[in-house]
């Protein structure tokens, strides 16, 4: 589908946000080997043998880390619609269900940070089930069902392009 | 998806929205403490007593610049409610769509910017140390802004797909 003039901005835009995703998604990868206990554990399963201390970190670590990785899940699927926009694919069915894929990694990545990142956390910690609603996290939850929606009402604008191109 | 499972969808996540914009409000609200300032208040307008007020209002204004990001977000999440809404009523490629995007994009990049920039910029300045706090660029800060950049993406395909359809209105 070439593009008109009017596209262009479109176009410059899915760059760069194409760009902030990679640096988003390296970044979560890299937090997570600094901040998720893996080092340590790692040692300790190839060297002087594992012991609940080691244990209870990597899985804490895993657990607060998971809802970054949905994050940068929902990121690098945007990343490829950034990528087809920055092609000229802009109304495509991939492009609809990426969109569908996006706010579902979102919300699932909310509602883990919500409901089980908190309740493992608490339970290593405290022996206790907690659960947190951080306004962010509910405004994720929320976006992603946006998302989820707009990339139905994508599908229909495809549509829609499909039968003006047979018409024309 | 038929139009109706659409529109059932939307309807589905307008409630959800609407919980979530009532349980936020209801966090600022027990957050904030505004409700310590109404004696004060009270006392001020009856009696001339402005101490009090003087006493209560800084913690409450500096718990609001705690907060900014997240106000910022709850605006988001009234635009996207009130899409939900529009598309739940079977309006979908419409100007007040696009524009509510552009709403929930703007409202996503400037609570994120809020967040890494304002915030503790302003509260520099609130702890008397008068200088930039420099930037605090969390994963879930950057994740926010570029879901706002897609989301005026997405306002600017729906603008697109609006004049696909209006097109086709016109051929047929």
């Amino acid at each position: 589908m070439p593009y008109d003039a009017s596209d262009k901005s479109l176009r410059r835009q899915a760059m760069f946000l194409q760009a902030a995703t990679v640096i988003i998604v390296v970044g979560t990868v890299l937090n997570y080997l600094r901040t998720g206990e893996v080092v340590p554990f790692l040692f300790a399963l190839f060297g002087s043998g594992l012991t609940q201390v080691e244990i209870d970190g990597f899985l804490k670590g895993l657990a607060l880390a998971l809802p970054s990785f949905l994050y940068a899940g929902a990121v690098l699927a945007a990343g490829g619609i950034f990528g087809r926009i920055a092609t000229g694919e802009i109304f495509s069915a991939r492009n609809s269900a990426t969109l569908g894929a996006v706010g579902g990694w979102l919300s699932m990545g909310a509602l883990v940070a919500m409901l089980v990142t908190p309740a493992i956390v608490d339970w290593l910690d405290l022996g206790a089930l907690r659960f947190r609603t951080e306004p962010t996290d509910m405004l994720i939850a929320v976006i992603g069902g946006l998302i989820q929606m707009l990339g139905l009402i994508h599908s229909r604008a495809t549509a829609l392009r499909f039968e003006l191109d047979e018409i024309i | 998806m038929s139009n109706a499972k659409l529109t059932d969808q939307a309807k589905t996540f307008e409630v959800i929205a609407w919980i979530a914009v009532v349980t936020l409000a209801l966090q600022f609200l027990v957050f904030l403490k505004l409700l310590t300032l109404i004696g004060p208040a009270n006392d001020a307008i009856r009696y001339g007593d402005w101490a009090g007020l003087r006493l209560a209002l800084p913690p409450v204004l500096s718990r609001m610049v705690d907060v900014l990001p997240a106000l910022i977000y709850l605006g988001g999440v009234l635009a996207a409610a009130h899409i939900f809404g529009r598309v739940a009523r079977g309006e979908l490629f419409s100007r007040a769509n696009s524009d509510g995007l552009a709403e929930v994009g703007s409202s996503l990049l400037w609570g994120a910017a809020a967040s890494a920039v304002i915030v503790p910029w302003i509260k520099s300045w609130l702890d008397g140390e008068y200088g930039f706090a420099g930037f605090h660029l969390e994963m879930e800060t950057w994740v926010i802004a570029v879901i706002g950049g897609a989301i005026l993406i997405l306002g600017k395909m729906m603008a697109q797909a609006r004049r696909l359809q209006s097109q086709l209105d016109e051929i047929i």
